[in-house]
């Protein structure tokens, strides 16, 4: 029995493809672009009455694509993305059966902007259930995707939903989404939380004054089995509540230090074999103070880690999905991207916070994420080759 | 070969009533409104939690249907909480909606994550545990079933409280239900799960 | 002058949902995140948005915060410096 059950836990499931849509590019190519020349997508925006910095996608930029597959004024802004990031995992993977198809769709706050606006769309399309009807009726999917709504570990949790989805025997594919949009709803919270950075973000740096919220896709094909050649194997994840807090986390960083080690005694690995640490870093003061306690309670802080934030904001629902893209780009090219806007590594912050992109033999590694209601999660990758 | 597990209690609160393994156990003397309701619940079960009354709607049934699963023996650290819901947090949305062209209120816009509840049961029972919250148009006791199960085969959590906890703006629906490995009289099962949910029928 | 104090701890009572408590239970001096009232830090961004509401007074570095809402005394003196 014991033995049955170790070997479900230690079921790998690997990533087959990946899409980002951000204020950067429409694909994952064009993203990792833009951050090799450092570029960032977060600029001063004027929404409501106020001006954020802030990471927005065109909406012309969005139709220009959308109209090749469908109607422009039938879908919302983050409807009509989803719908492209889906669409191009389905162009580049023509295989992929639409009757054993799963799907899982990670959000925050999803269409919400609807209750501020005049708009034609029915009432229930500011619930996030609405999101998986409109991409199950769109693509003809046989299974209605599974929508999960757990603030900024979403995605990273929608990984894990997946995961258990593949473990049904007919289940061969499942395609994860994360989404959320800017919007004055969103925006005009995290200011009175006094929480938004005047400028881009500054993750770990002494000066760091908050965060960027951004908006992105992020979109990620997993399978039971590797293709021949390079694969990353997603080893294991793992949430723990940290029950602190619901708006702040714990000082000890009690929640993110037992989902790490969680995760790595499921894996069955021991700290030493991790290579690198793609972390939350939203450059609060508290959060990257947390982190650092956690990863020194870890005995991790000598690894080599980096917060993505400041390229895309945080991007709230996708931010798991679509940093752990970019992680996995790092991995199978043995390199980590600058920790973008760190000058001065803050004197109570003890990590290996990468300043300037390096190349390094990559193998294991970890993403974490934490967020509101107390939520961690964390997750390891290795790289392998069949 | 598939492991067994048992539904140890169940707790509905609809239509201001409370139902405990299918008893009712609460109803006010007069028709009240939701926030007296709440008061009311809180008022009977003798609890004393200062933050209960900050709390919106969703986390404050989230926290009265978990502490009277949790009455008799107390939920463990370890405990796992798979909620399930079809409105997320909409009635915080709404309230924030409506503020936001003047000042947004700290206190209303934390609320506006449907995970908040699982964070606040969190906080009072203090269980570092594994959290979902998947949102549905309808209870789903397939699912909310098959991933249950699948935590609790996995060893991932110990025991689950699991169940559906629908506010919205007009009215709200809750139902939990507590799930691990002691024998009870109720072998944990979709059609047990979906029975549990009618059993106050 | 003692107005102003009863006027912020009902309005604090009422802004916070304290509902356990009282005008009476708040002496002036009481520590509002000590172990006296037990505020959190919610209720601070709920009492920065307070003063820029009904006073018209704005605290933009949430450090100056920890000082000025020691007590109802001290957020009494700071409005009345600053109004």
């Amino acid at each position: 029995m014991a033995k049955e059950i170790s070997i479900v836990l230690n079921q790998k499931i690997y990533i087959k493809d990946d899409v980002i849509i951000s204020a950067l590019g429409f694909s994952t190519e064009e993203n990792i672009q833009q951050i090799s020349k450092g570029i960032s997508a977060i600029k001063k925006h004027g929404i409501g009455s106020k001006a954020y910095y802030t990471s927005i996608i065109e909406e012309e930029l969005i139709n220009q694509q959308f109209q090749k597959i469908g109607d422009i004024n039938a879908f919302t802004k983050l409807e009509k993305i989803l719908l492209l990031a889906t669409q191009q995992l389905f162009d580049k993977n023509p295989d992929i059966d639409k009757n054993t198809l799963e799907m899982v769709i990670a959000s925050t706050k999803g269409n919400i902007y609807l209750l501020g606006e005049n708009h034609d769309f029915s009432e229930e399309r500011v619930l996030l259930s609405a999101l998986s009807e409109i991409l199950q009726i769109f693509f003809g999917l046989k299974h209605q995707p599974v929508v999960v709504s757990n603030a900024c570990v979403s995605s990273g949790l929608a990984i894990s939903v997946a995961r258990q989805l593949l473990q049904k025997e007919t289940t061969e594919n499942v395609m994860v989404l994360g989404g959320d949009l800017v919007s004055e709803f969103v925006l005009s919270g995290f200011d009175s939380f006094q929480a938004l950075a005047e400028g881009i973000c500054r993750p770990y740096d002494k000066d760091r004054s908050g965060i960027n919220i951004g908006e992105a896709v992020a979109g990620m094909l997993l399978s039971k089995q590797p293709i021949k050649g390079i694969n990353t194997a997603i080893l294991a994840e793992a949430n723990v509540n940290d029950a602190n807090h619901i708006s702040g986390p714990s000082r000890t960083g009690e929640g993110l230090y037992l989902s790490v080690k969680k995760v790595i005694a499921l894996a069955q690995k021991t700290t030493k074999d991790i290579d690198y640490i793609s972390a939350h870093g939203t450059a609060t003061l508290f959060n990257d103070q947390m982190e650092s306690v956690a990863f020194n309670r870890l005995e991790m802080q000598d690894v080599p880690l980096n917060s993505l934030k400041a390229y895309f904001g945080h991007t709230l629902g996708a931010a798991t999905l679509l940093e752990t893209i970019v992680a996995n780009y790092s991995l199978k090219n043995n390199m980590i991207f600058s920790s973008m806007g760190l000058q001065a590594l803050d004197s109570n912050i003890q990590l290996n916070v990468v300043k300037a992109t390096i190349n390094k033999e990559l193998k294991t590694i970890l993403k974490t994420a934490s967020g509101f209601g107390g939520s961690n999660f964390a997750m390891l990758l290795q790289k392998e080759m069949y | 070969m598939k492991e067994n597990f048992y539904i140890q209690g169940s707790v509905i609160i609809r239509n201001d009533q409370v139902f405990k393994n299918g008893d009712k156990i609460f109803q006010p003397d007069i028709n009240v409104d939701r926030k007296d309701f709440l008061k009311a619940v809180y008022t009977f079960l003798e609890i004393s939690y200062p933050k209960f009354h900050k709390m919106d709607d969703l986390c404050k049934l989230g926290i009265l249907a978990t502490e009277i699963l949790q009455q008799n023996k107390p939920i463990n650290s370890q405990t796992g909480l798979v909620f399930q819901n079809k409105s997320g947090s909409l009635v915080s949305d709404f309230n924030h909606q409506q503020i936001i062209n003047d000042f947004a209120s700290p206190a209303i816009f934390v609320y506006t994550l449907p995970n908040i509840v699982m964070g606040e049961v969190c906080i009072m029972y203090q269980l570092n545990s594994e959290n979902f919250f998947f949102i549905n148009p309808h209870f789903d006791c397939n699912f909310v079933y098959h991933y249950t199960q699948n935590l609790l085969e996995n060893k991932s959590s110990q025991e689950i409280v699991c169940g559906w906890v629908e506010v919205n703006l007009e009215s709200y629906d809750i139902f939990l239900c507590r799930v691990n490995k002691e024998k009870s009289r109720h072998i944990f099962t979709p059609e047990n799960l979906k029975k549990a949910y009618h059993n106050n029928e | 002058m003692s107005n102003l104090r009863e006027e912020l701890k009902y309005k604090i009572i009422e802004n916070l949902n304290l509902e356990d408590l009282s005008v009476e239970d708040i002496g002036n001096n009481d520590l509002l995140f000590g172990d006296d009232i037990g505020l959190d830090s919610i209720d601070a961004l709920e009492i920065i948005v307070l003063l820029e509401k009904d006073y018209g007074i704005k605290i933009t570095d949430p450090k100056q915060g920890k000082e000025i809402f020691e007590s109802i005394e001290t957020i009494a003196q700071f409005i009345e410096k600053n109004q």
